[in-house]
Parts: structure tokens; C-alpha cells; sequence
């Protein structure tokens, strides 16, 4: 691992203004967000997309860019407590915490605990949801905008993280309470489908980003940088018209002019949030689930994300552990087409049946190995 | 068995949901239904009473928090009674802490389980991170797959049967009795090992017929052949057969 000398991130992070972004899912898009409205806006910015976001990912992106007046920073949720303590930023923006790999990282609580103990005594803006009972518990306390997103994982937030009670639901979407007096907090700004209020302002209109999530984190992103100065109307239009996250693609060549959609799905809430945007449609999908350690060693998961929603629909299973994926997807009702190891391979086989859709959702490596092999065909 | 359909109880997926057990329920039913056998699945979740009349409980595992309140419904409940009159149980993880007398609860307090296993579990010095392959104390089930990840550590003081024993480590693992199957493998379990899925069923609708083309035997050998450090002889002959 890469060592930093000491006092370095924060020789780096002095005279300028410094955002963190952490979550289970939407860290790259809301800081790719948070850059386009800070860059509209004509101002200079550091910021670390792709997935470098450890210590050394942070101080890299810093260092790469001396003169950006911000660094707006995507991080992992372990690496919270010491971006905090040696970055100082002025905002931190908070999303959903739901299970992750959970071979290398901590249990949902673990990490909301993490966060409280490191958050006391800070003088930084928190940008969060009100969906997310741990999330509301790290933050107790905390200067926070809050904001109610539409949709929610709520996999993770059936126990009060205060006290151990089940939590009571209170109203959807995003309602909850404890017998503890932990509750969901008034929210400053609300997103409903592709609208967004905050207070009386409200703009309604597409994200370019393909799929319902990026409306969720969309808001975080936009009420994230009225804190960094930019009007809400810049911030709206700017993260809207984000086309693209990092050295991500979204489509990928089949055969003759047409094309797959290519997804990174990289845990429960992901695929839960991308099966409520595949709905009924007749895609094939080709599921590619790798086991290396960036993709998390075990794909227990899998029985955790309501695949019947999908019953019926064809799927080719794919990557190194293309069996579980298979066991998974025929229990939950869908139609297997083959086991296919190979991701390409995968992907022609889907392709060859007929002209319909083809959807390729992929973990972590499996999505950049496809990305690679792309580019070298 | 009542009325020829087996109901099979997924006791709180909702906060013992952690790490993937709900599967354990699903393939069990699943198993049935490809054989034409009736089955029904009850869904217990936290705000729900445990109903006394099931076939199989399945417990799963979960965070200290969520453990702890399941604790909290389990005790009380027609759980053990329902055990003793002969329904059958599975616990993983948190679900097999919860079958033995004291476990490790939120915020360091110990908290009482169900009894019905003399064990005990405590806080380990690590966690217990990865796959792992048992060779199973009975040998009709071969070689057994499972991803465990635990800090607590469950010493049996029954003279119960373990499910088996860790390969080339020798340390046991489990508990697996005529009606009871108690471990800390995830994976989930039962969806690695269609042997032991079926073992389960069959305390109930007594032997079942193997089932064709059973991918999950696919899985199991794969994932044997691969975490068990050895290539298996199934694997070699489907090798021999295609070649």
C-alpha cells in the first residue's frame, strides 16, 4: 500500500474547498455532479472519478491538480474518518449505506457507527437523506440539509441502529420512527420522480445518466452545491446534462449496428434500483458476476435482491461464479439460456437469439475487463 | 406434513436477511417444486407472530443489532415448542448462536437463546472471513461449501454430531442432527449443498428422488473442486465424458 508523508493530504487540501462524497452506491455520479455544477459556474476543480477513492486516490486527484480552487472527492466509506480529519472539508455529502461486499467491509451499523464517532466535533455541512435510519443516527447532532429521496433500499434499516427496536414505518416513502425518539428529520429539500423542491424552489426535467437512481442522486448533488455558491437553477442544469461518469460506457456492440446496455451493478441496492428500471421490458440479460476482491468474494447477495420481479425473462449467466448466478436467477423464475463463463461469449449468445434487447448488467471487474476488451476490438 | 403440503418458515428475513440465508427457504421450497411436491412458504417478519405449526424454521444471520432483536421475539415464542413436537430447524450464523444458551448481543450485553442446543458462543479475538470446504461428518453428503463470516465463536457442549469438519484444518463445524441443522456457513448453505438441501426436506417428506439436470450439483462440485484445494473425481469424469 501506498504510503503518504505525513501532513501531505493536508499541505494539499489548504486554501481551497474541499467536498467528501461517501455511500454504498452513487459516489462516482454525485461528485461527477457536484464537478459540472462548480465547473458551469467556471470555476476549477480536483476531483478523483473512476473509483480511486482511498487516501492515496484522494491526494492523487489534490496533487494532480494544484491550482483547482476545489476538490470535490468521492471516498470510500471506510476512509470517511481520515479525509475528515486531514482534508477539513466544508461539505460532506452523506448518501444511503446498504450492504456491500461484505467480506471487506463492515456491516451496515459498523460503518454508521464509524461515521458518529468520527463526525463529533466537526464544523463541515452534511448534505443526507432522511431515508436511511443509520445514516439520520451517524449524523445526530450534525449541521445536515436533509433530503427525501423517492426511492429507498431499506434492506439495511429494519433494527434502530440507536437502541435495537424494530423501527415503525411512518408513511411512505421515507417516514420512520423509534421508541427511542430517533426519527426520519424534516426534510429542506424533497425529490419526487425527476422533479426536485427545495423550499420554494423546484425544476422538474431528465437526467442524461440513464436510470432512475441518478434523479436520487441528482438532488444530493445539486442541494450539495448550494453550499459550495452555486444556484440551484446552475446546479440543476449542470448535473442534469452529466453524460457521462468517468471512464464509464453505457452501451456496448453486439453485431451490425446494434448495441447492449451496459450497467455496473455492484450490490443489493444497485440491483434493486436497476430491476425498478428494467420493469416489464423483454431485454435479455446477461449477468456477469466476477469473485475477486474488488467484486466481493462471496456472492451470497445474489438471494438477497428480488430477481422474481423478473421472472420469465431470459438471461444468459456469466463470469466466475456464472453457476450461482444461474441456481439464483432460475429459482427466482427467469428463463436460463446458458452458463457462459466468458462475458463476450455471454454477450453473443444473448445477442444471437433474437433482435431484441440485450441488457449486460456486470460487477466491478467483470464490467472493466468488458470495457477493456471493448476497446481493443 | 399436514394435508400433503410442507410449510417452511423463513423466521425474520428482514433483520436475520444480512447475508444472503433467505435463500436457505427458497431453495428449499424450490427443491419441492420441481418435484411436483406442494409446498408453502411462510414469511415471519419482525412485526409478525411466529406461527407454532410449520414443518422447518429457517434462521438466518445478521448484524448484533438485528440479532438482538430477534432475540428478543424468538424467546417466548412457539419456536422451541414447535421443535419439540417435531418440526425441524435450520440456523445459520446468528440463527445457530440463537439455538444455544447464551450469545453475544448489541453493544456487548449477553443475551439468552432458545436452549436448544448446549452451547455457548463468545465474542472471537478475529473474524472469521472466507470459503470453506467441510468434508461432512456423514459421508452421504460428501463434501460440503460455504462462505463463513463471523466474529463468534460457538463451543457445542451437547455431544451432538458436527456437519463436519474444515479440510486439511480438522476443526469442526456445526451441528447437524436428525432434525436440526445449525452452522455458520452462508453461501447461502443450502443452495451450495442440494445434498444437504434435500437431507433437510427429507426430515419431513422422508427420502426424495434425485432431481435431473440439478445445477446446484454443479454448483457444489465447482465450488468443492475449487475452495477444497483438490479436484474431485465428479469433476475429472465430466471432463473424461466431454474429451
Amino acid at each position: 500500500m501506498l504510503r503518504l508523508s505525513p501532513g501531505l493530504p493536508t499541505r494539499l487540501a489548504q486554501d481551497r474547498v474541499i467536498a467528501l462524497v461517501s455511500a454504498t452506491n452513487g459516489k462516482s455520479a454525485i461528485t461527477t455532479m457536484i464537478g459540472a455544477a462548480l465547473r458551469a459556474e467556471g470555476r476549477t476543480v480536483a476531483s478523483n472519478i473512476g473509483g480511486a477513492n482511498m487516501m492515496p486516490g484522494l491526494v492523487t486527484a489534490l496533487a494532480a491538480a494544484p491550482d483547482a480552487q476545489y476538490g470535490i472527492l468521492e471516498t470510500d466509506e471506510a476512509v470517511v474518518p481520515r479525509a475528515l480529519r486531514e482534508l477539513a472539508p466544508t461539505v460532506i455529502v452523506v448518501g444511503e449505506l446498504s450492504r456491500d461486499q461484505l467480506d471487506r467491509h463492515h456491516e451496515v451499523r459498523k460503518v454508521a457507527a464509524l461515521w458518529r464517532s468520527a463526525f463529533v466535533g466537526t464544523s463541515a455541512q452534511f448534505v443526507a437523506p432522511v431515508n436511511d435510519p443509520n445514516v439520520v443516527w451517524a449524523l445526530e447532532g450534525q449541521a445536515v440539509d436533509w433530503v427525501e429521496l423517492e426511492t429507498s433500499a431499506k434492506l439495511d434499516s429494519v433494527a434502530c441502529p440507536k437502541c435495537a427496536s424494530v423501527l415503525r414505518r411512518t408513511g411512505e416513502p421515507s417516514g420512520w420512527s423509534c421508541a427511542c425518539g430517533l426519527e426520519s428529520p424534516r426534510p429542506h429539500a424533497v425529490q419526487r420522480g425527476d422533479s426536485l423542491q427545495v423550499g420554494d424552489w423546484r425544476a422538474a426535467g431528465p437526467t442524461v445518466l440513464p436510470g432512475r437512481w441518478q434523479q436520487s442522486n441528482r438532488a444530493l448533488a445539486v442541494v450539495a452545491s448550494t453550499h459550495l455558491d452555486v444556484s440551484l437553477d446552475r446546479a440543476f442544469e449542470a448535473a442534469s446534462t452529466v453524460a457521462r461518469v468517468g471512464r464509464r460506457i453505457d452501451t456496448m456492440p453486439i453485431t451490425s449496428g446494434r448495441a447492449a446496455r451496459l450497467v455496473l451493478v455492484k450490490n443489493p441496492a444497485g440491483w434493486a434500483a436497476l430491476i425498478d428500471d428494467l420493469g416489464a421490458g423483454e431485454a435479455t440479460l446477461v449477468f456477469v458476476q466476477n469473485d475477486e476482491s474488488a467484486d466481493g468474494r462471496d456472492p451470497s447477495w445474489l438471494w438477497d435482491v428480488p430477481y422474481e420481479r423478473l421472472a420469465r425473462r431470459p438471461f444468459v449467466a456469466s463470469g466466475t461464479r456464472a453457476l450461482d448466478v444461474a441456481v439464483r436467477l432460475r429459482t427466482a423464475g427467469l428463463e436460463l439460456v446458458a452458463v457462459e463463463p466468458d462475458p463476450l461469449r455471454a454477450l453473443a449468445i444473448a445477442g444471437a437469439r433474437s433482435g431484441g434487447d440485450v441488457v449486460v448488467a456486470a460487477s466491478y471487474t467483470a464490467y472493466h475487463d468488458i470495457v477493456r476488451r471493448i476497446g481493443r476490438r | 406434513m399436514t394435508d400433503s403440503v410442507m410449510r417452511i418458515g423463513a423466521l425474520y428475513p428482514d433483520l436475520l436477511g444480512t447475508y444472503g440465508d433467505r435463500g436457505n427457504a427458497a431453495v428449499l421450497a424450490e427443491r419441492l417444486r420441481v418435484r411436483g411436491i406442494p409446498v408453502e412458504v411462510v414469511t415471519v417478519l419482525a412485526d409478525d407472530a411466529v406461527p407454532a405449526s410449520l414443518d422447518c424454521y429457517v434462521i438466518g444471520g445478521g448484524e448484533d443489532h438485528a440479532q438482538t432483536a430477534a432475540a428478543q421475539r424468538l424467546i417466548g415464542s412457539p419456536l422451541v415448542a414447535a421443535y419439540e413436537a417435531g418440526a425441524s430447524i435450520v440456523g445459520v450464523c446468528a440463527g445457530f448462536q440463537l439455538l444455544g444458551r447464551t450469545l453475544p448481543g448489541a453493544d456487548g450485553i449477553v443475551l439468552d437463546g432458545l436452549g436448544i442446543i448446549d452451547a455457548t458462543t463468545v465474542v472471537g479475538a478475529t473474524r472469521q472471513v472466507g470459503d470453506v470446504v467441510l468434508e461432512a461428518t456423514d459421508p452421504s453428503l460428501g463434501e460440503l461449501s460455504g462462505f463463513e463470516n463471523h466474529r463468534g465463536v460457538t463451543e457445542v457442549h451437547d455431544d451432538l454430531p458436527p456437519l463436519g469438519h474444515v479440510l486439511h484444518g480438522g476443526v469442526r463445524e456445526g451441528v447437524l442432527t436428525d432434525r436440526m441443522l445449525a452452522t455458520y456457513l452462508h453461501g447461502p448453505v443450502l443452495v451450495r449443498n442440494p445434498a444437504l438441501a434435500d437431507r433437510v426436506l427429507s426430515w419431513t417428506t422422508g427420502p426424495l428422488a434425485p432431481i435431473a439436470d440439478d445445477i446446484a450439483v454443479e454448483l457444489n462440485h465447482a465450488l468443492v473442486t475449487r475452495f477444497g484445494n483438490r479436484r474431485s473425481t465428479w469433476l475429472r469424469a465430466r471432463r473424461r465424458a466431454r474429451a
